[in-house]
Order: structure tokens, then C-alpha cells, then sequence
């Protein structure tokens, strides 16, 4: 396919099917048995654009009218040119320009990028290929290039309709792990692009997600949490922990909430309350047994560490980074510790670095490298062959790639899981979830079958890789991904190809093995249960 | 034809200047942005398996350990040998680095022309003709080699070919004639090189000199590629360094009362025109931050 095919009249210009699709090893080796990307239904066709791929991650209504066609075009346009703009986006524009000005196209960067590895090379999953749509529309609709030129320079392309609604589709089939960042020897960074356009839709046309934005900042400023987590729900969630701490492990933990002048706040993405409360369970647990001065926040947003602001929008990234150290101020708190939570970490700590000034820039640290601390320093009690299964980690992009965070869980993970393997590759080198940007909690239509096949096809072949030689299910296996976003993916993935009873491969947290390895505790706290 | 020749020198050199210099003036005239940096970081003390000052639980107070040392060393090592396209496609490597051998030679070879044309002004001989005749020849050979090998690479393979202008073809055919034509010279002209020489002398002292019709070729394609060069993105050789140290690497903390955050609080201070319902058309950044509907 050429690159201008992108605007042109199709119902459909590519289509998946299951022998393109990258093969997965044992017991995933036979096509037969894997679950494919359900078409959608004809009613979903009629009212959205599927036109690019046949999937929706956003679901951008078909226009009514020629007036509606224009008004999308022009909406896009406006956008286009603010971009351009220091005003309007000194936040990225630097990194912007030289990706836009400088790819010499080598497409050096193609097989790092997972979703189009394990599509089978579709062209439009090339992660050069949104930067060059864009290039080539900002050559003629905003430089206002002669047409011979733009012939010269390959940059003729017609917009219309179709082009911007699959263009913002596209900006969502690129997790933002900026592997393809990493490889390029000039720095040219494509998942840049794809946030970029991403902002066009949102910060212009007030196109995003719903979960991403509707459910997702402006529920979090509004109600609490993306989750829809209130206030009030937050405290009956508290007790409901603190009992079942107490069934678990016998110990009565009272779990602090807005405790004025603590070393620590805490937060948590809050979609660990809702999922995976063993995970905030365990976090109370080894801080009470280490006595640690902390708290955890119930005003509103103080309780989600989540910033969906940082895959779509700046305004709203500022705004939640903005609320968070808000809150941490009001408490007097020394320092914001970030769960484990790999967007959360890159949003607060780095990305939102350069908008908190003054009296807000308050220390802000990952949870990791103290949770290390107390176990390399032998802080609690710990007993290794609690943990004696097989154990493998996933690197969350956020906090590994993007942030520097590679070791401080592997020595963990070192030292109490004496079966201990990794991926390959790993650490920053690592392949993405599937889940990132937004992805793992976009539950539109047929979206979630996308990432499990496309985006996430890559994990779940080095998940199968590195439990190769114990992939029956007899042996018990534990996948660690220290970020409810990636576990979110990790879980949808699992019961998609039904990993878990197929291969008894199980996924959680970091500080759940920890906790499991708690001497003091008699039980063990992994439970071994799909949920 | 001297005499225009010379005025064309002068204005193709001029030229590539100032185009350059305005490229690399709005490169650096851009704002601060917010962080965005990718690891590894070569600067830091953890470089090797790319970790960050973040893995400290005191890195806000502790001393950082800082190596720009290193991190030129790691962008001058790619600059020799391109690791990177050597990993994953050594073939396209191949013809890559030595078109690029040659486009480095070429600068080589000008500068030491220029600058003996300069020095035998004051009669200094530094006998640089024998070293241009061989980084000429070296030159010629790889940039022929080399460019036909990237243009048969662009029209064979589809994702790359998909992606090439004609403008990028031209480029790889225009280097080709541009290194024939030099090669042609390097054969059948004596002394081509110190011919050059006398040519740029003649330049600097405003009296031009006779040269032969292959050196004259060679000149006139020498100026026209000096002339392309600025629409093309041949600056990434420079580009490229901001790109590692203005936003891949930048990984520096905004600390209170810093340099880095009153340009912080600058940009801040600028109206947003977005226009979205969930954002104020004309408030500043910093009065976005507290309107949340």
C-alpha cells in the first residue's frame, strides 16, 4: 500500500488475518487454537469510521454531512497549526520538531516496534508511518509548499474526512513505549508523534477515548478517580482491607489516612483498590512492620496516582500532576511515594518536573528503591523458599525505559526468588505489555481483542519463552509487573489465550512477593486464584 | 568563467553558512520542554544497564555523578562505525557508512584545500598534496560505491522505497555524478588537488587563476551540492548532538530557584488558543492548572 492510500475511499484498507500473524511458541504454536479479533457488529460499522483496520480504540462518529466532513477537516487543521506553535505546546514542541524535520526514513526503527512485528509487518503499524502522514500533511497544508515541490519532495497528499478519522485511530495502535525512540541513531522519536496527534484530537477537537478522558481525568478531578472510587468508597475499601489483612495474616493494621506531617504519602493507582487490593494490602503491611511514618490521602485524586493526562493531553496531565502535590502540601507531607504504578511514576516524577514550581515542587519518589532498602538491609524478616517457584519480571516502559528504574526490583526479586528468570530482552531493552498509553483500560468494542492479539502478542511470546521448559501445568509460575496498568493488560491477555488454567501462569505485583516471603506470616499471601 | 566562478564559490560557501547557521539558531531558539528523556543515559553512573539517579532514595541530596565525557565518546563511536545499522541490517550498513566515509572526506578534503590555498599565500608549504590525493581518491570511490548501493537499496526494497522522494533520489544521483566527476579529474588532470589549491589562493588574494575544464566541472558541482545541502537533512550530523543532549539525555531536574525553573515559569506565563470544551481558550497555562471543568 502507498502512504496517501491513507485518505483514500476503502471500507476497509487493512485487514488481519491469522496466518499474518507473528507465531507464538508451545502450546500456542498451532493457529487453531488461538482466539482471533471479533469483527464488529454492523451497527458499530454504520455510526463509527472503521475504515482503517476494522478495530476501535476511539470511535469517531462517521460524518452526517459534507458541512460535518468540513468542520472535521478544519478542526484538524486549526489544531495542526497550534501544534506547530510555542504558545500552544512549548511543552514538547523542540522534541516535536526535530522528529518532524530530521528522520531520514531508514526504517531502522520498524522491527523494534511489537504491534507491527506482531502483525505481520502491516504497513500502517510502521512506526514511520503516522510521522510521515503528518510531515506530509504539515508540507502542504500549513507550509503551504508549491506543488511541484511537494511532488519533488513527496509530499503531496490530499486530506479529507477519512485521512483525519484514521489517523486518530492510528495514533491509538502505538503504546508510546518508544522502543523505536531507543534505536534510532539521530534521536528521531515516532511514539512522539503519535502523542502529538493524539493531543491534536483532544486539545482541538475534543476527541479522545472515553476512558481515557471522560472516565478518566475528568472523573479523576471530579469524582476522586478514574475508577469512580469516592471519598467515602476509599474509606470503606480502607476497612475492607484492614480486615481482610487481618484474616490473611493474622496482624491488626490500622491503615493511615490523611495523617498531617508523615514522611510518606502514599498513592496508589487506584485501580489497585479495585483489582488487585492485595497489592495495597501488602504495601500497609511491610510499612507497618517497618515503621514507617505514612499516610495515604482520601481527598479527591489524592487517592489515584493515575495521569491518563500524559498519553493524550497536556493541560489535563498538568492538572492531575498539579492536584496531587496539591494535596501532599496540604498534608505536610516530606515526600509523594508512587506505588507501583509505571505511568504514574513517569507522570509525577519526570513529566510533570517541569510544570511544578515553587512551594509544589515537592519531592516526588518511586516506591521501589525503598521497598529495596528494606529488604537488601534485612529490615523484616524474610525466608526465600517461600517464594521457590519460577519467576519471571516484566519491565513497565514508564518506569524502566522511560525513567531509569532497572534495578532496584531485580535485586529484590534476586534475592527472593531463588528460581528466577528473565525475559529476553529485558530492562530497558524490554518489549511493551501491550497495554500502554491507555490501552489496557480501553474496553471499547472490539479494542481489548487488539491488544491481545497485536499489541500484546509480544509479551505473551516472551512470557511463553522464558517458562518454556516448565510450561505444563503442573508447575505453578508467577509473571511480576510491578504497574497495574501493565497487570491490567497482563490479566486481559492471560484470559484471552486462558493462560492461566492452560499453563498455570500466574501474574501480580512486586510486594506481593514480598509479603509472601514474611516469615512472621504463616500462610502464604499469593493465593493462586483467578480472579 | 574565473571570475564568475569565484563569485559563485563565495556565495554557495555563504550560503550553506548562514543557511546552516539559521537552522541550527531556530533549533536552539525553541522552548523548554517538559522531560522526555530515554534511557540508557550515557552521562550517568549507572549507564551501562540504564539506570537513573531515581534508583537513590537520596538522589535529591546526594552529589550526582555527571560524565559528558562519556556521552561524547558514545556519539563519537557511532559517528565512526554506525553501530547501530551494523546490528540489524548490515548490508544497507555497508553502502550507508561508506557514503558516509566519503561525505566525511569531502569535508576533509575541502578543508585541507582551503587551508593550503590560505597558507601558500605566506608561501607555507605543508604538503598536504600527497594526503588529498589519496582522501580525494578514497572519497570518490566510496561516494560512487556507496550512493549507487543506497540508490539500489531505496528502489528494491518496499519500506524503503515507499518512504524515498524523487528529491532523495536525486541526491544519491547527484553525489554519484558529483564523485564520478571528481574521479574523472583525480585520472586524467595533473595535480588536480593543487590546481584546487592555486584556484582558492586565487580566491582569497581577488586574482583568479586559470584551471582546467574537468577542475572547473568539479568546482561548479562542489558549489550546487553546497547549495543543496541546507533542503536536505544532512544537518542531522549536528542535529543530531541536540537531540541527545537537549531531550533524549536531559534528564535534569527542575530544582526551586533554578535558572531551569524561572524558563519554566516563562513559558507558564503564555495564553493557550486550544480550543476544546475543556479547556479556557486564552488563559495562561498557569490558569488552566485551577480551572478543572
Amino acid at each position: 500500500m502507498k502512504l496517501e492510500d491513507i485518505g483514500k475511499d476503502a471500507e476497509q484498507l487493512v485487514k488481519i488475518g491469522p496466518d499474518d500473524l507473528m507465531p507464538l511458541p508451545y502450546p500456542y504454536d498451532k493457529q487453531i487454537n488461538e482466539p482471533l479479533i471479533k469483527e464488529l457488529t454492523d451497527d458499530q460499522k454504520t455510526r463509527y469510521d472503521a475504515s482503517l483496520d476494522g478495530v476501535l480504540a476511539i470511535g469517531i462518529p462517521k460524518p452526517k454531512n459534507k458541512e460535518d466532513e468540513d468542520t472535521l477537516v478544519q478542526r484538524f487543521l486549526s489544531g495542526l497549526k497550534k501544534l506547530l506553535t510555542p504558545e500552544n505546546n512549548w511543552t514538547f514542541l523542540q522534541p516535536l520538531y526535530h522528529s518532524l524535520e530530521y528522520c531520514v526514513k531508514c526504517q531502522i526503527c520498524s522491527d523494534s516496534c511489537p504491534a507491527y512485528i506482531a502483525s505481520g509487518r502491516k504497513e500502517i503499524y510502521r512506526p514511520t508511518f503516522r510521522p510521515e502522514i503528518l510531515r506530509r500533511l504539515i508540507d502542504k497544508y500549513i507550509k503551504n509548499r508549491p506543488k511541484l515541490l511537494l511532488k519533488i519532495t513527496g509530499s503531496d497528499i490530499e486530506l479529507n474526512w477519512q485521512l483525519i478519522a484514521r489517523l486518530g485511530e492510528l495514533a491509538y495502535r502505538c503504546t508510546l513505549c518508544r522502543k523505536c525512540a531507543q534505536v534510532c541513531p539521530l534521536g528521531i522519536d515516532n511514539g512522539l508523534i503519535s502523542h502529538e496527534i493524539r493531543k491534536i484530537f483532544s486539545q482541538e477537537m475534543g476527541i479522545a477515548p472515553k476512558e481515557l478522558h471522560e472516565l478518566g481525568t475528568v472523573q479523576q478531578l471530579k469524582v476522586g478517580s478514574s475508577t469512580g472510587i469516592t471519598p467515602k468508597a476509599l474509606a470503606n475499601i480502607i476497612e475492607f482491607m484492614e480486615e481482610e489483612i487481618e484474616e490473611k495474616t493474622g496482624k491488626r493494621i490500622k491503615i493511615p489516612v490523611d495523617k498531617e506531617g508523615a514522611d510518606i504519602l502514599l498513592i496508589h493507582n487506584a485501580g489497585e483498590f479495585m483489582s488487585w487490593p492485595e497489592n495495597t494490602m501488602a504495601f500497609a503491611i511491610i510499612f507497618d512492620a517497618t515503621g514507617i511514618n505514612w499516610t495515604l490521602s482520601s481527598e479527591l485524586a489524592g487517592y489515584d496516582a493515575v495521569n491518563y493526562g500524559i498519553w493524550y493531553d497536556d493541560i489535563q496531565l498538568a492538572r492531575i500532576a498539579i492536584r496531587h502535590v496539591e494535596i501532599a502540601k496540604a498534608l505536610k507531607v516530606k515526600k509523594i511515594n508512587v506505588g507501583e504504578c509505571g505511568h504514574a511514576h513517569k507522570a509525577m516524577i519526570v513529566v510533570a518536573d517541569r510544570v511544578l514550581t515553587g512551594d509544589l515542587n515537592i519531592l516526588r519518589e518511586s516506591a521501589l528503591p525503598l521497598l529495596t532498602d528494606i529488604v537488601l538491609n534485612q529490615k523484616i524478616k524474610l525466608d526465600p523458599s517461600r517464594n521457590n517457584f519460577p519467576v519471571t519480571l516484566h519491565d513497565p516502559c514508564n518506569m524502566v525505559r522511560l525513567m531509569g528504574i532497572v534495578e532496584p526490583q531485580r535485586q529484590i526479586i534476586r534475592k527472593l526468588c531463588p528460581q528466577f528468570k528473565e525475559m529476553e530482552p529485558h530492562g530497558v531493552d524490554n518489549y511493551c505489555c501491550g497495554g500502554g498509553s491507555g490501552f489496557a483500560i480501553m474496553q471499547s468494542m472490539n479494542f481489548p481483542d487488539w491488544r491481545s492479539v497485536i499489541s500484546g502478542r509480544m509479551k505473551l511470546k516472551q512470557i511463553l519463552e522464558v517458562f518454556q521448559d516448565v510450561i505444563s501445568p503442573e508447575v505453578k509460575k508467577y509473571v511480576c509487573a510491578p504497574c497495574s496498568n501493565c497487570k491490567g493488560q497482563i490479566r486481559d491477555l492471560f484470559a484471552f489465550y486462558n493462560l492461566f488454567d492452560r499453563c498455570n501462569i500466574f501474574y501480580g505485583g512486586l510486594v506481593e512477593l514480598i509479603v509472601n516471603a514474611m516469615v512472621d506470616i504463616k500462610k502464604p499471601f499469593i493465593e493462586w486464584e483467578w480472579r | 568563467m574565473s571570475v564568475f566562478l569565484g563569485i559563485f564559490t563565495y556565495f554557495s560557501y555563504i550560503f550553506i553558512l548562514v543557511a546552516y547557521s539559521l537552522k541550527i539558531a531556530k533549533y536552539l531558539s525553541l522552548p523548554i520542554h517538559l522531560r522526555w528523556e530515554l534511557y540508557p543515559i550515557m552521562h550517568e553512573e549507572n549507564y551501562r544497564y540504564g539506570g537513573s539517579y531515581y534508583e537513590d532514595m537520596n538522589w535529591r541530596t546526594g552529589k550526582r555523578q555527571k560524565s559528558l565525557l562519556r556521552s561524547l565518546l558514545y556519539l563519537m563511536r557511532d559517528y565512526l562505525y554506525m553501530g547501530s545499522y551494523l546490528k540489524s541490517h548490515c548490508y544497507y550498513w555497508f553502502f550507508l557508512y561508506i557514503s558516509h566515509i566519503s561525505f566525511i572526506l569531502l569535508i576533509f578534503l575541502q578543508a585541507f584545500i582551503i587551508a593550503g590555498g590560505l597558507l601558500s599565500i605566506k608561501h607555507i608549504d605543508v604538503s598536504l598534496h600527497g594526503i588529498t590525493e589519496y582522501i580525494g581518491l578514497i572519497c570518490f570511490i566510496a561516494g560512487i560505491a556507496g550512493n549507487i548501493g543506497l540508490l539500489v537499496f531505496h528502489l528494491v526494497k518496499d519500506e524503503l522505497r515507499l518512504y524515498t522522494s524523487p528529491f532523495m533520489y536525486f541526491g544519491y544521483l547527484f553525489y554519484v555524478i558529483l564523485c564520478l566527476c571528481g574521479l574523472v579529474m583525480w585520472l586524467y588532470d595533473d595535480n588536480p588537488f593543487l590546481q584546487y589549491e592555486n584556484f582558492w589562493r586565487g580566491l582569497f588574494t581577488l586574482s583568479p587563476v586559470s584551471i582546467t575544464p574537468l577542475l572547473t566541472c568539479f568546482i561548479i558541482l562542489i558549489n550546487l551540492h553546497l547549495i543543496y545541502l541546507p533542503f536536505t537533512r544532512a544537518i542531522h550530523y549536528i542535529t543530531r548532538l541536540f537531540a541527545f543532549f537537549k531531550i533524549r539525555w536531559d534528564d535534569e531536574p527542575n530544582i526551586k530557584g533554578s535558572g531551569l525553573e524561572k524558563r519554566i515559569l516563562k513559558a507558564l506565563e503564555q495564553k493557550i488558543t486550544w480550543s476544546a470544551p475543556h479547556i479556557h481558550t486564552g488563559k495562561k497555562w498557569n490558569e488552566q492548572f485551577k480551572m478543572n471543568d
